[in-house]
């Protein structure tokens, strides 16, 4: 057979199969390869078994695919024709490689291709942590929208992973990603790894969604005065003397509230009420302590654990002494703790009292003492701190600098019904019959799977509750009525006659629950409790308890379980018979020394343990896996969500060819801007089949971007589209860049660039804005850091006027510099294919493979434009590289972590950043970098529209996109280019809604 | 070092153990056949390396005049190859002791965590089926942020257990917890099996490309299962009963500690419970040994002086006596009708060339197998280590031509 004649007549077009694909340009590649290559790949020789002559153009053969990279590979390498063969010209060679560099391009990106289809496509980790909180109806800090979730996070640089947070997908190892993309259908895969660790976080937030606890009770919180012990000579310190009645902040220190330091103790949603003043906004002390004096104070409430901190909202308190009462509602989890903060106030540095006494209170100032003069060190403190103490009285007297006074805090619990909603929607009212586990479980899956389902789809599920023995769960009765305690003095080994001896303190504990801290003692005390208990049904009951020291449980005055003696904390049973009714308890406890607890709880008859103590004998979160502390109906019924939430109609979204159904594209939506299932407004307009109208979609649209869920769009869909994914992967250290990861600056570049974007987006903002703008946005620590200006204030990030023309637009914000540095030096040609991929949306062609990436003889220059430019001499780079390079360099200006530089570390001339373009124009800096882009707007708009369009359907876009795209493009520049337009016309696209 | 009295004291005991052990019920598993006995990989890598003028023998071939280290294993020269001056490349970056996490990954970039596969897992992966434990792994100290070097082909690290007690604890004691764990598996499969049934109806509406990722999840459920079948089917076995218990040892000597790691890995396999045991001897600060002043860390910098390399010598001599006792212990030992030294194929190797100066080449292997044709040393200059990784993986029977960044296969039998 002639095999060069071997060109399909038909091309097969089908979804998933290769193409078998010739390319009729390798035609024009053969006088070449017969007049060079032959000799030693032909039919006479075939060195390296390669034989060229009778090679095929079929590029969808994976193995002539190979081939023909090999060919391309040695002519850029200028391997090939060897150095004692005849040399081809240079333009030749040249032609050759562009040409089969094109080829071969796009036989890549045929073999990529889905057939403009979404391939079923997995719901990534992000999606699935979202879905798990909507559809469970979860809550806390790990499920908030904006939410990272757990990473396998590198810190060191070194391997050593850790995961952060208790994100109920910690485990999941990282979902794949192309070209930043990490919900793409076809990418995404399934592994049996994967699928175990999804039943097991499923049976972990089912879990979390179970309150088998009796209904917690929170006291309300209310402090006033000092909220905190403040230290050594913070004026502060001082202060508390002064004026016990309230705290002064004067500085813009975290402020948290010394009495609930280890946390709060119930997750749930708070009410929390700040009693506050603001004075002298304006003040003559502005030199000294320098503060905005046009806006007024800016209080901050967060929430902090440990090192995480989450912002929950800011008020603006007038500097103008008028006491006022701000209140927010917010979800507080478990140990964490509410944190003001003063954020545009004075910093400690500046708040000395010596300093500001000198200044401004010079005649009263007295001498400081002298280490000299006073030998003895400690005299000598003592006299320094009274000197201190005097000079911050007098300051304080009569303080003309600006500062707040917090009168008062409260914190109060807002527990709804119980169980919550989370408990009711999974278990109803846990009767165990089967009608209603039949509607509860078809309600679930209905939302698990986001359409309507016929019942019997989901009748494997019921079945495998059913054929558990079920029987109804039986609540209890909270803690201990009318729960009195007698505290007694005494050193004992072993329990004491109480009852023969007299009590120091005796009192009633509200919240029925034994707490051994009411006695105030910590050690050589007795306590004895008594109360009563409402016991649910006839049976047996286990009661256990582990006490340090001796202590012993006494139900109508019969031992139910005893543990006397010196001893330490150990678990201990004992079972008793109890008929239904009220029964008295009586709990006995010594503490010979310390440490010294008491825990204690009960079970029996049908009913989930159930703690008696403040601290409970077990773990209450997550009791899936101790299958004896949980009801069988519940435990049957967590069988059966967990099969639906490891169905493939739960965990792919689920598509037909062609326009979308109604379901369908409320979900596709749902996923889009909020990366979660579609709520009830989207439920039922598709239930009622008015989703698809397009006035409804585009009311629809503007109601999800208005939504705090939006933020998971604004978070993943920047990084997508400019590679944020790329930040932390390489994170500048030591040296200059200590301060990256000491003051953990690069959450706030990310937060920077999705700000950026975020307002854009709300603000009806037009797409230029991305390339150019007189403001952007920072923080104290950008501002310092980054930008070297001191007059930033405040943890969060605020708009900022710009007057450098450099610095405006989202790409060069020094998130992005960063991401498209390595932490050690910057590069043209990263920041370059940067530029043509993510914003122009003109990727140039791979590198060969095997390349260095500076593969020339580059000896003997310097710099790194030296070395690019003798790189660009090489004809096999500089086909690439004359459109790569000049699109870098403007950049060069921005060092690693994005902050200015005009020349290199160890080098004395300013950095050139001069560079031709390939089509002649010369640009000079990154104004006029700007500039160029400006001019190429159409090109990022095109980029800007396909990667959405990408983001949304969770499919690659491809060459039969392209007219609909451009169609997209033609109507946006319409409504003047504004990015939420192009958000609209995104979901009215024939591209987002068939599959 | 140490406590000399309780050295001796243990060393005898064991080689009493050895005799008095219980033996599992092997046979009533299925896994030991009598006429092919199983192969099983010891992995020790030691972190602050050894001094290698004392290791390393200055000519190639049959090991004549032994350097004082390399002395200690004189017992087992028969089985040894030593092959010197591999080139771990991409060890190369990085600064400190960071790089030795990738010392057993044939590759290691903390980008491609799919690269980041460590042999003993690799090989674990291939020989683990049978066991209880797919594989386990031991450290000598703290895990500390460089200490981990177990990856499997996830890229995500393996739990390396330092303390004893929680080995021996894995081993051989029943826990409470592993009752209620049955049930849970129960639980497990049955949800799986459901899903399986249910997942067929929404198999058969889709398109070819939907198809193959719908049976891509098909597959994933079918394996899933398998995996708690198999922790199902353990967990209803009782573990072997071993005449062992955990003497007193110090934490801080290395001499104690590795010795007792030693014990519990040479049992480990001994009783079936893996066939893949991989031993860290980490870089730890507290490392010291009471009539020696100075720990480990510092001597190991130990800047070519003399008095120094001297007290060096002597806590690598420590470590070494441990190995050779141990590898003279498995010899003792019969399992099905070979020793388990036999059956066993043992890797030194260090994660650093020096660690006097830090270096990430000239590495170090010493490979233990009683199948070997001849024995001696080879200096391989710049060969890459994953080249005996592949050669080692192959001996297992893995149909493998490339592992990490080798470039062909060593011959580890010959």
């Amino acid at each position: 057979m002639n095999v060069t004649r071997n060109v399909p007549f038909l091309v097969f077009m089908t979804m998933s199969i290769p193409v078998l694909w010739a390319d009729h340009a390798l035609v024009k590649v053969k006088p070449f390869i017969r007049q060079h290559c032959v000799e030693c790949h032909g039919p006479d020789k075939q060195k390296g078994e390669i034989r060229l002559d009778i090679l095929k153009h079929d590029l969808s053969d994976p193995v002539v695919l190979e081939i023909w990279q090999g060919v391309l590979d040695q002519l850029n390498l200028g391997e090939m024709p060897p150095q004692k063969q005849p040399q081809p010209e240079e333009v030749k060679v040249k032609e050759v490689v562009n040409l089969l560099t094109q080829s071969l391009a796009k036989a890549y990106e045929k073999t990529r291709s889905t057939g403009g289809q979404t391939v079923l496509r997995r719901l990534n980790r992000h999606e699935l942590r979202n879905t798990f909180r909507d559809l469970l109806y979860l809550n806390g800090a790990d499920y908030r929208p904006d939410a990272s979730g757990s990473r396998l996070v590198d810190n060191n640089g070194n391997g050593s992973v850790e995961r952060t947070g208790n994100d109920p997908l910690r485990f999941f190892p990282e979902d794949e990603e192309e070209d930043g993309f990490f919900n793409l259908g076809d990418k995404l895969i399934m592994s049996d790894f994967l699928l175990k660790l999804t039943l097991e976080a499923v049976e972990e937030v089912l879990g979390q969604a179970t309150h088998l606890e009796a209904q917690p009770k929170v006291a309300i919180q209310h402090f006033k005065g000092h909220l905190s012990k403040p230290r050594g000579r913070e004026l502060e310190a001082f202060c508390r003397e002064l004026y016990p009645s309230f705290t002064g902040v004067y500085c813009n220190e975290p402020l948290r509230p010394d009495v609930v330091g280890r946390g709060l103790p119930v997750s749930a949603r708070y009410r929390i009420s700040v009693e506050v003043s603001g004075h002298n906004q304006k003040h003559p002390w502005g030199e000294l302590l320098p503060t905005n004096q046009n806006e007024p104070h800016k209080l901050s409430l967060s929430l902090r654990k440990g090192r995480e901190l989450l912002p929950v909202t800011q008020w603006d308190v007038k500097g103008n002494g008028q006491k006022l009462t701000y209140t927010v509602e917010t979800w507080i989890d478990q140990q964490w703790v509410p944190e003001l903060n003063w954020e545009n106030g004075p910093t400690k540095r500046e708040l000395r009292a010596d300093l500001l006494m000198k200044k401004y209170r010079p005649d009263q100032v007295t001498k400081a003492p002298d280490r000299k003069v006073i030998i003895d060190k400690k005299e000598y403190d003592k006299a320094n701190n009274e000197w201190w103490r005097q000079m911050s009285f007098i300051l304080l007297k009569n303080f003309e600098g600006p500062f707040l006074r917090i009168h008062s805090v409260k914190i109060e619990p807002l527990i709804g019904s119980w169980p919550p909603k989370s408990h009711v929607a999974l278990y109803g009212s846990g009767s165990g019959e089967e009608a209603e586990i039949r509607r509860l479980m078809l309600a679930f899956a209905e939302r698990a799977f986001r359409r309507p389902i016929k019942p019997e789809l989901i009748e494997p599920y019921i079945q495998l509750v059913l054929k558990q023995k079920v029987e109804p769960v039986v609540t209890l009765p909270r803690g201990i009525q009318n729960l009195n305690y007698r505290v007694y003095e005494g050193q004992w080994n072993k329990l004491p006659d109480f009852d023969a001896l007299k009590p120091v303190v005796s009192g009633e504990i509200i919240n029925g629950l034994i707490d051994l801290r009411v006695s105030q003692r910590k050690e050589k005390f007795g306590m004895v409790f008594t109360g009563t208990l409402s016991v649910p049904r006839d049976g047996q009951y286990v009661f256990e308890m582990a006490s340090d020291d001796g202590g012993r449980v006494l139900i109508n005055g019969e031992k139910a379980v005893e543990h006397d003696g010196l001893h330490g904390a150990q678990l201990k049973k004992g079972n008793i018979n109890l008929k239904a009714g009220k029964h008295a308890i009586r709990v006995e406890y010594f503490a010979y020394g310390q440490p010294n607890s008491f825990r204690a709880g009960w079970s029996g008859a049908g009913m989930a343990h159930t703690k008696l103590t403040v601290d409970s004998l077990r773990d209450t979160k997550n009791n899936r896996k101790k299958p004896n502390q949980v009801p069988l109906l519940i435990r049957a019924l967590q069988d059966g969500y967990a099969a639906i939430l490891c169905s493939p109609q739960f965990l792919y979204l689920d598509e037909s060819p062609g326009k979308l159904d109604d379901f369908a594209l409320a979900s596709r939506l749902s996923y889009f801007l909020w990366s979660t299932m579609p709520d009830d407004t989207l439920f039922a307009l598709a239930r009622s089949g008015k989703l698809s109208q397009s006035a409804e979609l585009r009311h629809q649209v503007d109601r999800m971007l208005n939504d705090p869920k939006s933020a998971a769009f604004i978070q993943h869909f920047p990084a997508a589209w400019l590679r944020l994914d790329k930040l932390g992967s390489m994170p500048p250290s030591g040296g200059d860049y200590q301060f990256y990861k000491n003051l953990r600056v690069e959450p706030m570049l990310a937060k920077q660039v999705t700000t950026y974007f975020e307002d854009i987006l709300k603000s009806h903002g037009k797409i230029e804005k991305f390339i150019d703008s007189d403001y952007t946005y920072m923080n104290q620590v950008l501002g310092k850091w980054i930008y070297r200006r001191e007059d930033i204030r405040g943890s969060g990030l605020q708009k900022v006027a710009l007057n450098d023309p450099r610095r405006g637009g989202i790409f060069t914000l020094p998130g992005l510099m960063t991401a498209t540095a390595n932490g050690v030096d910057t590069s043209p040609v990263v920041r370059g294919v940067w530029v043509l991929e993510n914003i122009l949306g003109t990727p140039p062609a791979p590198p060969p493979p095997d390349v260095e990436p500076l593969p020339t003889d580059t000896r003997g220059a310097a710099s790194i434009r030296e070395r690019l430019d003798l790189h660009r001499k090489n004809e096999a780079c500089a086909s690439c590289h004359v459109k790569i390079d000049p699109m870098g360099f403007a950049f060069e200006n921005f060092d690693v972590v994005g902050r200015w530089r005009d020349k290199y570390r160890g080098d004395s001339n300013p950095i050139d950043t001069s560079a031709v373009l390939s089509n002649g124009d010369k640009i000079n800096d990154i104004v006029e970098f700007k500039q160029m882009l400006k001019a190429r707007k159409p090109l990022i708009v095109r980029n800007l529209t396909s990667k959405m369009l990408v983001y949304a359907t969770g499919r690659k876009m491809e060459a039969t996109d392209r007219g609909e795209v451009d169609q997209i493009v033609t109507q946006l520049a319409k409504k003047e280019d504004r990015l939420r337009e192009l958000v609209h016309l995104v979901v009215q696209s024939k591209i987002f809604r068939s599959k | 070092m140490g406590s000399k009295n309780s050295n001796m004291k243990r060393r005898t005991f064991l080689k009493g153990a050895g005799v008095a052990l219980l033996l599992p019920r092997l046979e009533s598993l299925g896994q030991v056949d009598e006429a092919k006995s199983p192969r099983r990989l010891l992995t020790i890598v030691n972190h602050l390396s050894f001094y290698q003028p004392e290791l390393i023998p200055t000519t190639d071939g049959a090991f004549e005049k032994s350097p004082t280290l390399l002395a200690e294993l004189t017992d087992h020269f028969k089985h040894l190859k030593v092959v010197s001056g591999l080139d771990n490349p991409a060890v190369q970056n990085g600064f400190g002791h960071t790089p030795c996490v990738g010392i057993l990954s044939g590759y290691f970039n903390k980008l491609h965590r799919k690269n980041r596969l460590s042999i003993d897992q690799a090989v674990a992966d291939h020989i683990g089926g049978d066991t209880r434990f797919k594989s386990l792994v031991f450290q000598a100290g703290e895990n500390l942020n460089f200490s981990q070097i177990s990856w499997d082909k996830h890229g995500l690290p393996i739990k390396q257990i330092d303390s004893p007690h929680k080995i021996f604890n894995l081993l051989f004691q029943i826990n409470e917890n592993e009752m209620t764990q049955q049930q849970v598996l129960a639980e497990d499969r049955s949800i799986l099996d459901a899903v399986l049934s249910q997942a067929r109806s929404m198999e058969k509406r889709l398109n070819a490309a939907d198809r193959a990722k719908m049976d891509e999840y098909l597959t994933s459920v079918r394996e899933a299962e398998k995996t708690v079948k198999r922790r199902a089917y353990w967990a209803d076995r009782s573990k072997p009963l071993v005449n062992y218990e955990i003497e007193n040892f110090d934490r801080k000597s290395v001499d104690d500690y590795v010795g007792t790691l030693m014990d519990l890995a040479v049992l480990a396999l001994q009783t079936d419970s893996t066939r893949a045991v991989t031993v860290q001897i980490p870089f730890w600060e507290g490392f010291k040994e009471s009539d020696l002043s100075g720990n480990y860390h510092d001597l190991s910098h130990h800047g070519q002086k003399q008095e120094k390399i001297k007290k060096l010598l002597m806590l690598e001599q420590s470590i070494l006596k441990r190995i050779n006792t141990s590898l003279s212990t498995m010899k003792e030992r019969i399992v099905g009708n070979s020793s388990l030294f036999d059956q066993t194929t043992t890797l030194i190797t260090a994660s650093m060339g020096s660690a006097n100066s830090h270096n990430f080449d000239d590495l170090p292997a010493l490979v233990f197998d009683s199948r070997m044709k001849t024995a001696g040393h080879w200096q391989k200059k710049d060969v890459p280590m994953s080249n005996l990784y592949l050669g080692l993986l192959q001996l297992f029977g893995a149909e493998q031509d490339r592992f990490g960044e080798s470039t062909s296969a060593l011959d580890l039998l010959s």
